[in-house]
Parts: C-alpha cells; structure tokens; sequence
C-alpha cells in the first residue's frame, strides 16, 4: 500500500526514480539515498545484482589458457628461430616465392603480354596514325612529268603542307627498312613505293609550282624548291 | 610480478635472453589468448593471432618504452586482431566456435566441480550478454572491464574523445546488466544465496 503511494506520488511529481538510481548505479556513485530506494524497489535490486555480478565476473575472463603447447612455440618462433638471412638470400627467396605463385595463376600468359604491350607502349609509344593518313594523301598529290615532280593540287597553304610532309615521306621511306614489321606503316609503305625515286634522296624535291585557281603549268623550268 | 621486476625481465629479453623471454610469455600468455580469443572468437585463430603478436613483440622490444608491458603487449595484440579481421573480411567467416559451449577453460585456477560449473554458466551467460551490444560498446566494455585499461588508453586506442567512452563505458554497463537480467532473471536468487 505504502509502496504503491510512493509510486503515485512520484508519478505524479518527480518521476520515476529508477532511472535515476539505475544512472547513479551504473557510475558506481556512493549515494545513501541509493541504499533507501533499493530497499523498496524489487526491479533495482536486480539490476543491481546483475552489475555486481558483472564487477565480479568480467575482470576474470581476461585470462583464459591457450594450451600447453602454446609457450613452446611461441618460443619456437622467436628466441629460438633461425638467425635471419642474408640480404640477397632473402630477396632470392623471395623471388623463388614470387614465382612459384605467379606460374600457379592462370592467366600468367594474358598478364605477362599485358605487361609486355604496356612496356613497348612506354618504351615506344603508339604510332602517329595522323601521320600515316597525312603521308597517304601526300604520296597521291604528286604525278610525274618527265624528270619532274608536278603537284596535282592548285598552289595555296594545303599545298605547302603537301610538300612539307612529302619531305617527311621521304625521310620515312629511308627509314622504312627498321619498322617494315609494323602493319600500321603498311599502307604507307605501299603508297612510298608507288613514289617517283626523287623523293627518296637527300635533296630536296623540285617542285613545279603552280598557282592557285590556274591548272598545272606543263613548263619544266618553272620550279620552286621548298 | 612487481613492475621493476617486469622491466628488469624486459631488460634481459632485450639481450637475447630466452629464459627471461620465456617467463614473460607465460606471465602474459593468458591474457594474450583471452583478448585474441574475445575478437576472434576462434580458438585456433585466437592461437596463431597470440603468437603472432609474440613475434612482433619480440622484433620490437627495442621499441618498448615504459615500466609495465602488459598494457603495451595486449595494444600490440589488439592490432594484430584487427588486423586479421580486416584480412577476414575478404573472405567467408571462419567456423563460428560458440565461447559458452563449455570447451574453453574460462577460469585456470581448479575449482570445485560445482562451484566451477556454475561460473562457466555464468560466463556463458556473460558472453551472450556481450555479444548483444553494438560494436564500440562491446569493445568499450571488453577493453574497460574485463582488459583494465584506463578510460585515456581506450579513448587514445580507439581514437574517440575521453568524454565518449566514459559515457559509452557506462551506458554499455547498464545495458549490460539488462542483458543479463533478461537472459536470467533469477541472477539475483543467486547473488543472495
């Protein structure tokens, strides 16, 4: 009857106390007014039996025995392990390690040309298609009159690029003879091939100019060097 | 062992003596083991995480500064548990060993049957309790009070303000307790008995 008085009244007023003295249980305060709350209240005992279990209890469990054999080797692996290896016999090993795991992988193959691609990319890099394209129509731009070169394009800015790069065409076909394998300079060997021989010589090529809007002039001593 | 004895052993360790290294393993082995046990909860993992923590302890004694190793030994382990778990985490969960089935020896001091009985049900009990909190107050709760580090050494190892895990400390505390409550409601008969 008292008991549930209390309750009422605290319900009404203060609220429930248990919180309260569950907040100050759990810090482990020295309250006295503890001791008066728990003396009536059944729930907060248990609460409290269950943190002193908890104090008693919980500090043994740090400890738990690994075996017997445990001591030994842990010993085994330290004090009396073999003194380490030498430098190189270390990185050997290691090596030995490295590539008895690497053959186990079944894409050793695809990996190993992988990288291989990647190392020739770096060490060469990619071929200049623009080149390729620019060689291609440089290499048609050209006819042959005799012992001249005539440009089948009216004279203007594309035409000095015509010529520049029919220079560079014929520093390539100098050169063909160290990228022959590669089949992007296929085409462009072809195209070098079909070339009149003037362009394949250290001397500039004559060039018959011609000017633009006007058709290709037929005379030989008209010729301009770029 | 009294601290001075603690750095005298560590001091020979240093030196490449095995008898001193030996008697340092046994002292602190158990504790080791049970720490390694509480975060991977599998006795043979737990063993070969302890002896690795061993071999990184022996590697970096030099490097050992302070008079008491046990705190510095169970922090090394703690790393070498997390790190294994992190390993873990790529690959399927090893066997789950339950702690609570008995099997594992939670007290090394012989007991009476009974009285040993009952504390390893009460383990039990304590370890399902444990395993029912989240993540940080678990470890809170794991590293405060069954481990004894101070609420500065957990704050700087779990890299949380002091505030926090006083605050999470007790509140995990009380959850606990609740924990226990719930999964024996008659605890308190046998507090009293």
């Amino acid at each position: 009857m008292n008991d549930t008085f209390i309750a009422d009244v605290m319900r009404r007023t203060a609220g429930s106390p248990c919180e309260t003295a569950r907040a100050r249980m759990v810090e482990r305060a020295d309250e006295p007014l503890l001791a008066g709350h728990l003396e009536h209240c059944a729930n907060c005992r248990a609460f409290e039996s269950a943190l002193t279990i908890l104090d008693a209890e919980l500090p043994t469990m740090a400890a738990v025995d690994p075996g017997p054999a445990f001591t030994a080797a842990v010993l085994d692996r330290t004090v009396d392990a073999p003194a380490p290896l030498p430098l190189v016999a270390r990185v050997d090993r290691a090596f030995a390690k490295l590539f008895g795991v690497l053959a186990q992988r079944p894409r050793l193959g695809l990996e190993l040309g992988y990288v291989g691609a990647m190392v020739l990319w770096i060490l060469f890099g990619l071929p200049d298609v623009g080149k390729v394209q620019r060689f291609a129509e440089a290499s048609t731009a050209w006819t042959t009159e005799g012992s001249s070169l005539r440009l089948t394009m009216p004279l203007d800015t594309e035409r000095r690029e015509i010529v520049r790069t029919s220079q560079e065409l014929g520093s390539a076909a100098r050169e063909l003879d160290v990228v022959r394998g590669s089949q992007l300079v296929g085409e462009l060997a072809t195209r070098v091939v079909r070339l009149p021989a003037q362009l394949f010589t250290d001397e500039e090529p004559q060039i018959e100019a011609t000017e633009p809007n006007q058709a290709p002039s037929a005379s030989p001593n008209k010729r301009q060097a770029c | 062992m009294a601290e001075t004895d603690h750095e005298a052993l560590i001091d020979r360790c240093r030196q490449g003596d095995a008898l001193a290294w030996e008697a340092v393993v046994r002292e602190t082995q158990s504790r080791v083991y049970g720490m390694c046990l509480r975060y991977l909860r599998s006795p043979e993992e737990a063993r070969d995480a302890a002896q690795e923590a061993y071999v990184r302890a022996w590697a970096r004694l030099d490097r050992f500064r302070g008079a008491d190793f046990v705190p510095w030994m169970l922090r090394l382990t703690r790393n070498v548990c997390i790190d294994l778990l992190r390993r873990q985490q790529a690959r399927p969960p090893a066997e789950d060993v339950v702690l609570d089935d008995g099997k594992i020896d939670l007290d090394g001091d012989a007991e009476a049957p009974d009285a040993a009985t009952e504390r390893s049900g009460r383990a039990a009990l304590l370890h399902r309790a444990i395993r029912g909190l989240g993540k940080l107050n678990r470890e809170i709760v794991t590293l405060k009070e069954i481990e004894g580090f101070s609420f500065p050494e957990i704050a700087e190892m779990l890299g949380v303000p002091v505030g926090t895990v006083k605050s999470r400390s007790h509140r995990a505390r009380g959850e606990l307790a609740e924990k226990l409550l719930e999964l024996d409601p008659t605890i308190e008969e046998g507090i009293s008995r």
